[in-house]
């Protein structure tokens, strides 16, 4: 009875606590508000991945010119100029 | 040693009391939800039962939820005990004690429950309809009095059908199931287009 006792009460409170959240999830709609908001984050994206590919091509150019320079400060490592 | 030490130390300051307070708020409120959400539920279940809705959102979680409520109310118990520093070891043990009984109550109750619920709804000639039920964990079944009501994949309107049904006269009685095809492919057909003005770029 010891060592079942702590299982069945985090068992049932665990459901509980479970049953109680998709309850309020299933009565305010939470779901269909997510997915409109995953809607509206992707129709921000498409408008702005054009500005995302010039950073990225932005960034690439960088690690071109400057590898090291480009690892530290994506990684923030130590930089040493004699190993230039 | 250590557990006293333990004791002494987590038994005062603000931060234990914020915790237990927190810890009791919760257990409290799961309570409230259980009775407010599912209980009302429950009773609108056998309000349906009984004038043969057609249809009827069935949850097999209900009964063993409120069998579950002393259980809830016993650890909120000793948590206020010990945030009043007033507990003894014979008044934990009597909140435990009434913890597990209606803890392992609640376990046992809902398989059987469940079982009996089903039973029961086949026996008066319902029969369940995934596609109008919600998808979320422990959510209510909905059961429609024939098996033609129930329409495929009609998932995306599925609230809007239902408030449909609320409204028939008489409880949906005499309702062809050509009617609700028809209900059910206009609602869809609707909901498609207020997407597509809404969210042109999904449809390119």
């Amino acid at each position: 009875m010891a060592a079942i006792g702590p299982i069945a009460l985090v068992v049932v409170v665990g459901a509980g606590i479970t049953a109680a959240l998709n309850a309020v999830s299933d009565h305010y709609e939470l779901t269909d508000k997510l997915a409109s908001l995953l809607k509206d984050a992707e129709k921000r994206m498409l408008e702005s991945i054009a500005e995302t590919r010039r950073e990225v091509r932005r960034g690439l150019n960088y690690a071109d010119e400057d590898p090291v320079g480009f690892m530290h400060s994506l990684f923030g490592g130590p930089y040493f100029r004699g190993y230039r | 040693m250590h557990a006293l030490d333990d004791q002494v130390e987590t038994d005062s300051g603000n931060f234990f009391k914020l915790k237990t307070v927190f810890y009791i708020s919760a257990l409290l409120s799961v309570n409230y939800i259980i009775v407010a959400l599912m209980g009302s539920a429950l009773l609108e279940h056998f309000e349906r039962l009984q004038t043969g809705n057609i249809y009827i959102s069935v949850s097999g979680w209900d009964i063993p939820a409120l069998i579950s409520l002393p259980c809830f109310l016993a650890l909120a118990a000793a948590l206020v005990l010990r945030l009043l520093n007033r507990t003894t070891e014979k008044r934990l043990n009597v909140c435990l004690k009434v913890g597990l009984f209606f803890s392992l109550l609640t376990i046992i109750s809902r398989p059987i429950y469940g079982y009996v619920i089903s039973t029961k709804m086949e026996q008066s000639g319902y029969s369940p309809c995934w596609s109008y039920s919600s998808p979320s964990l422990m959510s209510p079944t909905v059961w429609v009095r024939s098996e033609a009501y129930c329409i495929e994949n009609a998932g995306k309107v599925r609230k809007e059908i239902l408030i449909w049904m609320d409204e028939l006269p008489d409880a949906g009685a005499g309702v062809s199931a050509e009617a609700v095809r028809k209900q059910a492919n206009e609602l869809l057909y609707s909901w498609d287009m207020e997407d597509r003005a809404k969210y042109p770029h999904l449809y390119k």
